[in-house]
């Protein structure tokens, strides 16, 4: 038996201990017990780290004896990506969430009050760690022994081998580990009716929507640059799996507000959190099962039945506990007016979960058309383009009111002054999508931008001015510290308006054409001219590449040179991939796509995709805005204290 | 107001149109050579050939819908890359809309209910940091 597979049975033993001490703990008031749980915790979290040590060294030193190893690697793999395909099947992906979840659950524990709160929290997160510890000790074993030594291993799917593919697993999963903790919290807090859950929910919850975020942004930026079709969404199973947690507790981390302020939306917050932790198990399950296909899935297993069962349980268990918990669930009325800040997240809770609702409904249809009538439809970007479009358009004129309205209510005067701006915004930016010929939704999408960019703007400096007047200073960098969730809100929404710029130039002005470049002749599409200057061949034991030249030509000056290539593969099945080259400029990517050469020329597909960076910038400056939100209150307090002594001295 | 409306409505009405192309169709179709992939992302020579003949059909003056109504008779109903928006896959495109109706009802009935209290601007709580022992006392 594998050292490896031993240090995953312990770790489980482990883990089921702690889970249990820390129910039978909280439940009994037993100290004792919830000082074992915690040395419990930290001992699965040592186990898991040591199995996952030992599958990296597994890795590194081409221990082809292990399947998994075998299956995923190969002698030719490049260090980094032995290192990568760690996570590249099922198995060492679940192995990873284990991993995730013991760092979550250790920090936890450093950073929770220690109270009956945290137990219960603590035993629901470590039953989910208990859970993938069982997958990996039974269906999903990463230890699993050939018997024999194979020479080489299979390898690396190529599409796999990618800086970007090594980023967004893990990024990925630390926002769906997260949202583990955000249910138990969650979980915890409406079993002992105790409000207190959505204050220390808060962090993790901003916490794992940064994940999250970055999770999808890497995901994307990996469709645009190695899948090679052009684009970085294209509504696949996979991609919308990675979205519907997104949404989730996007709606979550404003709904938890309205609670905070009116101890309203409680039912509603434990279903989103409910919700957002069903979704990353589905988006594992998805992701690693193949039961949908995708161009992104990877591997094959018999994780159907495990995760559908575990999905089942939580579903009754969240159940049982709301109905237990009738009385405290009984929420408090939230609104005094229409006219709120209050209303304003209502609908964008309503905008965001029938999002997650449709496009969850979008990705598991193929499987019930093929229940229903034997037939697996294919549910394609047209069905999600024409429902998510009025939705986010909706979202984002929703995003600009939220921030114009204020809490509680604003009466007409109040509401004609906070919108005048905006709504002349909107006005010239409808006018200015009409004089560019943006087309009907391209001109609403410049008119609605224009509308909540200014509210923005507007609302920044009006706080600014009156936070300065209310702590008397004129040092911005102190006010947004002090009111770093407001404005780390304003900077995500920020991030959220360009990257809706982004979406809208690529879906209004894409140009794209399949030429064919003669070998010293120049070919323009619109500001740019190609020149196919040779094809050149690189050699290696793990691949043949095929790079064809082009110069590219801007307003009779050359802006560089871009080499798309075919790369064919000597190991796995011989698999042929292509290499895009990229040509970014601010505003638009030259994208280019070698399809095929003959001796005097080279087959091309040429796009000209407008604003791609807008997405990448935005999902970046949302991050950003994430992480400024989560500044800690001790540091804010050191960093002032200390200007203000600088000032002083 | 009223005005500003008006111009608005007929801004966003005179919006120029733009004639059918192949791009427009192949969107909403499947390559047929078993690459499971929208036709718009599909290179290889099949897709080509069917871009021909949506172009041939462009240029009779057929509709989108008429061409993709063709396209289902020459390839079948997998050429899709949505069902029809009939019998049981009907329930795929209502199903969005009937979510929202629901939603809008809800926040209609919640907004109804004003016997509401005030207790804390959520800025204002992560300023102070969450004093338990603060919230203990108060609730």
């Amino acid at each position: 038996m594998d050292v490896g597979y031993i240090t995953i049975v312990l770790s489980l033993l482990a883990s089921a201990y702690a889970t249990l001490a820390y129910y039978f703990g909280a439940k009994n008031s037993d100290a004792s017990l919830l000082y074992k749980a915690e040395k419990a915790t930290y001992l699965t979290a040592a186990l898991v780290t040591a199995a996952s040590a030992i599958l990296v060294y597994y890795f590194m030193t081409d221990n082809f004896s292990i399947e998994y190893v075998a299956s995923y690697s190969s002698r030719a793999l490049p260090g980094f990506y032995k290192f990568a395909a760690f996570w590249a099947g099922a198995d060492g992906s679940l192995l990873l969430w284990a991993l995730l979840i013991s760092g979550y659950t250790v920090a936890f524990l450093k950073l929770e009050k220690k109270d009956v709160l945290s137990a219960y929290a603590m035993a629901t997160a470590m039953s989910v760690q208990t859970f993938f510890l069982l997958l990996l000790s039974t269906v999903s074993n990463p230890f699993q022994q050939l018997g024999f030594m194979p020479a080489d291993g299979v390898g690396l799917n190529p599409l796999l081998q990618t800086p970007e593919m090594v980023a967004h697993p893990p990024t990925l999963f630390i926002g769906y580990a997260g949202a583990a903790v955000v249910f138990s919290l969650a979980l915890a807090g409406v079993y002992l009716a105790d409000e207190k859950w959505v204050f220390r929910a808060r962090k993790w919850i901003v916490f794992t929507w940064i994940w999250l975020t970055q999770g999808i942004f890497w995901g994307a930026i990996w469709a645009y640059k190695v899948l090679g079709w052009g684009g970085y969404w294209a509504w696949d199973p996979v991609e919308n799996s990675s979205l519907l947690p997104w949404l989730t507790l996007s709606a979550l981390m404003h709904s938890v507000m309205i609670q905070e302020a009116r101890r309203g939306m409680k039912l509603w917050n434990i279903l989103l959190a409910f919700t957002t932790f069903e979704f990353v198990l589905l988006g594992t399950f998805i992701t690693r099962s193949g039961v949908i296909s995708s161009v992104h899935a990877f591997g094959q297993s018999s994780l159907t039945l495990p995760f559908m069962l575990y999905m089942l349980l939580w579903l009754i268990l969240t159940i049982w506990v709301i109905m237990e918990k009738k009385g405290f669930i009984k929420s408090e009325d939230i609104i005094e007016s229409f006219a709120s800040k209050e209303a304003t997240f209502l609908f964008n809770n309503l905008i965001l979960v029938a999002s997650a609702l449709t496009i969850f409904w979008g990705t598991i249809f193929p499987l019930i058309s093929e229940g229903l009538t034997g037939y697996k439809v294919t549910i394609g970007p047209p069905f999600y383009n024409q429902v998510e479009t009025p939705l986010g358009l909706a979202l984002i004129i929703l995003v600009g009111f939220c921030i114009a309205v204020p809490w509680r209510r604003a009466y007409k005067d109040e509401m004609i002054r906070r919108l005048r701006f905006p709504a002349v915004a909107m006005f010239l930016g409808l006018v200015a999508g009409f004089i560019g010929k943006f087309g009907f939704a391209g001109t609403l999408a410049a008119g609605i931008f224009g509308f909540a960019f200014t509210a923005h703007l507007q609302q920044y400096l009006w706080d600014t001015r009156a936070f300065s007047q209310e702590y008397g200073t004129s040092s911005y960098f102190k006010i947004v510290l002090r009111r770093r969730r407001r404005y780390g809100g304003y900077t995500t929404h920020l991030g959220l308006l360009i990257l809706f710029l982004g979406i809208v130039g690529g879906a209004y002005d894409e140009e794209y054409k399949n030429v064919q470049l003669e070998l010293n002749q120049p070919y323009q599409i619109k500001e740019y001219t190609f020149i196919y200057r040779g094809i050149t061949a690189e050699d290696s034991n793990l691949k043949t590449t095929w790079r064809a030249n082009i110069e590219v030509w801007k307003e009779g000056r050359l802006i560089g040179f871009m080499k798309p290539g075919i790369e064919k593969y000597k190991t796995g099945s011989g698999e042929e991939t292509r290499k895009v080259d990229i040509l970014s400029e601010p505003l638009k990517d030259v994208y280019l796509i070698f399809m095929g050469a003959n001796e005097n020329a080279v087959f091309m597909e040429i796009r000209i995709n407008p604003l791609v960076n807008f997405v990448w910038l935005g999902s970046w400056i949302m991050t950003f805005g994430g992480i400024f939100a989560l500044i800690p209150k001790s540091f804010v307090s050191r960093v002032i204290v200390s200007r203000e002594q600088e000032v002083g001295t | 107001m009223r005005s500003v409306s008006l111009l608005l409505l007929i801004l966003l009405l005179a919006t120029p149109t733009l004639a059918l192309t192949v791009s427009d169709v192949e969107k909403d179709v499947m390559c047929v050579c078993g690459c499971g992939k929208v036709l718009e992302n599909c290179l290889c020579g099949t897709a080509d050939r069917m871009r021909d003949e949506i172009a041939g059909m462009i240029a009779k003056g057929m509709s989108k819908e008429q061409i993709i109504a063709e396209l289902q008779s020459m390839y079948g109903k997998e050429v899709l890359v949505n069902p029809p928006k009939e019998g049981v896959f009907l329930g795929l495109w209502t199903y969005p809309a009937i979510a929202v109706a629901v939603g809008i009802v809800a926040i209609y009935i919640i907004g109804k209910r004003r016997n509401t209290r005030w207790y804390a601007d959520p800025d204002e709580v992560i300023n102070e940091e969450f004093d338990e022992t603060k919230f203990d006392l108060e609730h």
